[in-house]
């Protein structure tokens, strides 16, 4: 055989290995001591100068080529599994990642839902004013629905820590004319003993939306667009009439979940005293404005019994999150 | 409050069953539920409680849901002209809008018939005798709370006025109170009777050889009443009706419905009626806009649908409805309000009446269409976000916690507890609580919160702690912040080491953007967001990828007592900006008792390979520079 036959040969046979034992054995027909390569170069000394020179060249050449195509079927047949067997069954290896905390993934909930219905996403102040937190809402002082909220209050004459986001309806119409439609998350304060259910720390989010025509309806649609994103599209919810001094008419929100109702936010048309307080016309401008609480929207959707547990800085609590 | 289902059931022979009434007072009215026995326990608003906060209001609230016929109310004694006197009363404040007074005589006081008895009971009230029994009976069934007086233990006519500074009043429990100017009194010549809408005496109380009664009817400022409810720290049933607006209408009827009950259940016989300020019923008007009414509540109900709901309530209505092209707010049927209804003001309240007969459930769902472009999110919310994400994937976990503690720059009047008395001024005792704790389960803490802190002003802050039961974390939590901030796009920020081993400051131009600090276990750095939204980038840009390799070069340095790595490295660095890529330290080692360090250099030019040459050239000043600025050795 010529280099060239020797080449085709060899080449078609390290190419047609489908085993480790295959390849060894193109390899030792090959380039052993016995094949016709090495025999080839082993005779080199018994040619004629002229000729050993070429000949030596093309061999060498070959006999690269030829490891190189073992080395890199030798890598394909590894790569395909020809290796030692793996035990799959073995455990995966424990990533650790950080964990966030169910408020906050309940609070991204809400927002996603509220942005993708396009509601800006505001802030305001925990510390407030009895201004903004109450006499603005209709509850001038010693006004018994004050009640409602039972407040913690500074040391500092007339400010409080907010009772609820409400706080920032007036203050966002005083700097913003309508129409609009936000929602505005925070923290809010509540001075009451605490149990399985009561926190004095709790976070809430408002929605408000004022223009020319907001109705009853819209309300209506945003709060089911909401409770169908969270609960599903088979989501069961009730509106019944409740009293909030800053809200005609008013309504509070029930889910079924379950065989049970669930009282679970607080509404309303926006009250013609709350556009007076924020210098709107209530000729002009109609709204409405909800009030609900991400503590108690995480706890019935993940579950946790206990509303203390949010507040406990207890890792394992968080990183079932 | 607490509503007797057997009163309920006299007025409204129609009633099926308590659960019906229930849920139908729950969809359509007001909270309702049910308290065990023939107990309702609802919850009225607190604008409505002139008008429902009564078994007469809820019954007439029940009927016009369950259009019930048949309806009646207890019965209440007609409109007297008598020209008897009555008792002597004079209002010296204007605090007291109406009060009525009525003497009744031959009173015989002895146990309530049965009905009224448990009526009591159901309604949580203990019943004394007929007498305090009847007043109790009429307050429950008109709302308007009543009071009885034993006549002849008063000594000259009666008083409403303020207190006097010290005067002291023993109430009928026994316990006694010492009260200020603002406390309003019923007196008598001797001195206080009562305290006025909260809780009478035990001087004039009605006792069992009672013979002659003078009951009181009255309406007292709403605002005195809640204010001083709160000062004694004494809420009564009284109290609580009174903090909340009862109407001057209240009055006369409660006091009628007394009469009624006097003369039924005592055989007493009625007297002449003192009235400081008689009132006539005032019927508001508010136009009934169909228009006004579509575009606020989305509900469409024929006019005449939604009038009749109206009446059902006890409204009346006039005029004629709205024509077409008449404007929105303006035309429509004249509605008159009753005169306890003092909740309905406007047109939105009208509507609400409407609504809520007509039920929720058939309220519409309409999308909002209000064209307001595209939505903003508030900056410290998306930072907020983008640094819990960055941070989980650091594998620190969140934690929130309270926003109060034990020292501070703002104080609570109110605090809940001894350690809760101030608000927080740095995330950190409650994330190094979370270390602490969290340690007991775990070798490593990596926890992190992001919340507000109040120091110089409410400010968002970023609190991260890291804890180890036995490495040192300094140096991780310093890595976290530096990769933190490299994400948030900040690349020209350095730390700053602080005096008396506090840590270091983290810096960004000019501005100190937060600290690192370290303590047993645990390091903590805390971010301040405001600060840090002065100088954040949000993007990050595109540097183009090197041309020429690196050549990298390692560098064994023996340290004096007390060296700075920092500062070394950042020597190192600064000899040649230009050439020097990075440095690095690799390996710490103690060598004959003097700290050893090795520093990873890598040089790379811009526009040429270096050659090894030029490299030698860098080393040997940097070892000069080193060894001359900082007392090292190189080796």
């Amino acid at each position: 055989m010529n280099i060239s036959e020797i080449a085709s040969q060899a080449l078609a046979e390290i190419e047609r290995a489908r085993g480790l034992g295959e390849l060894e054995a193109a390899r030792v027909k090959h380039l052993g001591r016995k094949s016709e390569l090495i025999g080839l170069l082993r005779s080199l000394k018994d040619m004629p100068l002229s000729e050993r020179k070429q000949v030596s060249m093309a061999a060498n050449v070959l006999k690269e080529k030829l490891l190189d195509a073992v080395k890199v079927k030798q890598e394909e047949l590894l790569s395909r599994g020809a290796l030692p067997r793996l035990d799959v069954t073995r455990p995966g290896e424990r990533i650790e990642t950080g964990h966030m905390h169910p408020l906050t993934l309940m609070y991204r909930r809400v927002r996603d839902i509220f942005v993708s219905m396009n509601f800006s996403v505001v802030d305001g102040p925990e510390v407030e004013s009895e201004h903004y937190n109450f006499d603005v809402l209709n509850m001038p002082p010693d006004h018994p629905a004050r009640d409602m909220w039972d407040t913690f209050w500074l040391m500092k004459p007339g400010m409080l820590l907010r009772t609820h986001t409400s706080s920032m309806q007036v203050r966002y119409m005083e700097t913003h004319e309508p129409p609009f439609q936000i929602i505005v998350p925070g923290r809010v304060f509540r001075y009451e003993a605490t149990d399985a259910s009561h926190e004095t720390n709790l976070y809430q989010v408002e929605g408000l939306a004022v223009g020319r025509d907001v109705s009853l309806a819209n309300l209506k649609y945003t709060i089911e667009t909401m409770l169908k994103r969270l609960f599903g599209a088979g989501v069961k919810f009730r509106f019944r009439p409740s009293y909030f001094p800053f809200t005609e008419p008013s309504i509070e929100v029930d889910v079924k979940l379950g065989s049970r109702w669930l009282e679970l936010m607080g509404a309303g048309m926006v009250h013609r005293n709350v556009f007076d307080a924020a210098r709107y016309n209530p000729r002009d401008v109609q709204g409405f404005a909800f009030g609900v609480g991400l503590d108690r929207l995480a706890m019935i959707k993940y579950g946790i019994p206990d509303i203390r547990l949010m507040y406990s800085g207890d890792m394992r609590f968080v990183k079932q999150f | 409050m607490k509503f007797s289902y057997t009163l309920l059931q006299r007025y409204l022979p129609g009633l099926r069953n308590k659960k019906a009434l229930i849920e139908a007072l729950s969809m359509h009215a007001f909270e309702a539920e049910d308290s065990g026995g023939k107990t309702i326990d609802a919850t009225i608003p607190s604008n409505r409680y002139a008008d429902a906060a009564s078994h007469i209001g809820v019954a007439r609230e029940a009927a016009a849901i369950l259009r019930l016929k048949g309806v009646r109310m207890p019965r209440i004694e007609p409109l007297q002209k008598t020209r008897s006197r009555g008792a002597k009363v004079s209002v010296k404040t204007s605090l007291c809008s109406r009060y009525v007074a009525r003497e009744f005589t031959r009173v015989a006081v002895k146990q309530s018939p049965p009905w009224m008895r448990s009526a009591l009971r159901e309604c949580g009230l203990r019943p004394v005798n007929n007498v305090v029994d009847a007043m109790n009976i009429a307050m429950l069934e008109t709302g308007q709370p009543l009071h009885a007086f034993d006549a002849e233990k008063i000594q000259g006519g009666i008083v409403v006025r303020t207190a006097r500074k010290g005067e002291v009043i023993r109430t009928i429990d026994g316990a006694a109170y010492t009260l200020s100017p603002s406390v309003l009194v019923i007196a008598d010549d001797e001195g206080p009777l009562g305290i006025a809408g909260i809780k009478g005496g035990a001087r004039a109380a009605v006792t069992a050889h009672t013979t002659r009664v003078i009951v009181e009817a009255a309406c007292f400022a709403p605002q005195n009443i809640y204010r001083t409810s709160k000062l004694l720290g004494l809420a009564t049933d009284a109290s609580v009706r009174f903090s909340h607006d009862l109407h001057p209408l209240l009055v006369d009827m409660g006091a009628r419905r007394a009469a009624e009950l006097l003369k039924e259940t005592a055989g007493a016989r009625a007297g002449g009626i003192t009235d400081t300020s008689p009132c006539q019923p005032v019927w508001r008007r508010i136009t009934f806009s169909p228009v006004a009414f579509k575009s606020l509540t989305g509900v469409v109900i024929k006019t005449a649908e939604a009038l009749k709901d109206l009446r059902r309530l006890g409204f009346r209505v006039t005029g004629r409805p709205a024509q077409r092209g008449e404007p929105r707010w303006e035309a429509g049927n004249i509605v008159h309000v009753p005169p306890l209804r003092q909740d309905i003001e406007t047109q939105a309240d009208l509507a609400e009446e409407i609504v809520r007969l007509f039920g929720y459930g058939n309220v519409p769902s309409v999308s909002l269409t209000l064209s307001v472009g595209e939505h903003a999110i508030d900056e410290h919310f998306a930072l907020a976000d983008l640094v819990r994400d960055i941070l989980i994937g650091f594998r620190f976990n969140e934690a929130y916690h309270y926003s109060f503690a034990p020292e501070g720059e703002l104080e609570l009047k109110n605090p809940i507890a001894e350690d809760k008395s101030h608000l927080r001024t740095t995330l950190r005792k409650g994330l190094m609580k979370d270390v602490a704790e969290n340690l007991r389960f775990s070798d490593e803490v990596r926890v992190f919160e992001v919340g507000k802190i109040f120091k110089g002003g409410e400010r968002y802050a970023v609190g991260i702690a890291h804890g180890s039961s036995g490495k040192e974390t300094f140096f991780a939590v310093k890595g976290v912040i530096q990769e933190l901030l490299a994400r948030l796009g900040l690349t020209d920020a350095f730390m700053r080491e602080l005096p008396q081993d506090e840590g270091v400051e983290i810096v960004s131009y000019d501005r100190v953007i937060g600290k690192i600090s370290k303590s047993f276990r645990a390091a903590y750095a805390e971010l301040d967001m405001e600060e840090l939204l002065k100088v954040v980038e949000w993007e990050r840009s595109y540097e183009p990828l090197p041309k020429y390799p690196a050549a990298v070069r390692d560098m064994s340095l023996a340290l004096p007592l007390g060296a700075r790595i920092g500062n070394i490295m950042r020597a190192v660095e600064e000899s040649n900006i230009r050439l020097i890529e990075d440095v690095d330290l690799i390996d710490e080692y103690d060598e004959g008792g003097r700290e050893s360090i090795t520093l990873r250099i890598v040089f790379r030019a811009e526009d040429r390979t270096l050659s090894s040459e030029e490299i030698d050239k860098e080393m040997k000043n940097i070892t000069s520079l080193l060894e001359g600025k900082f007392n090292v050795k190189v080796r």
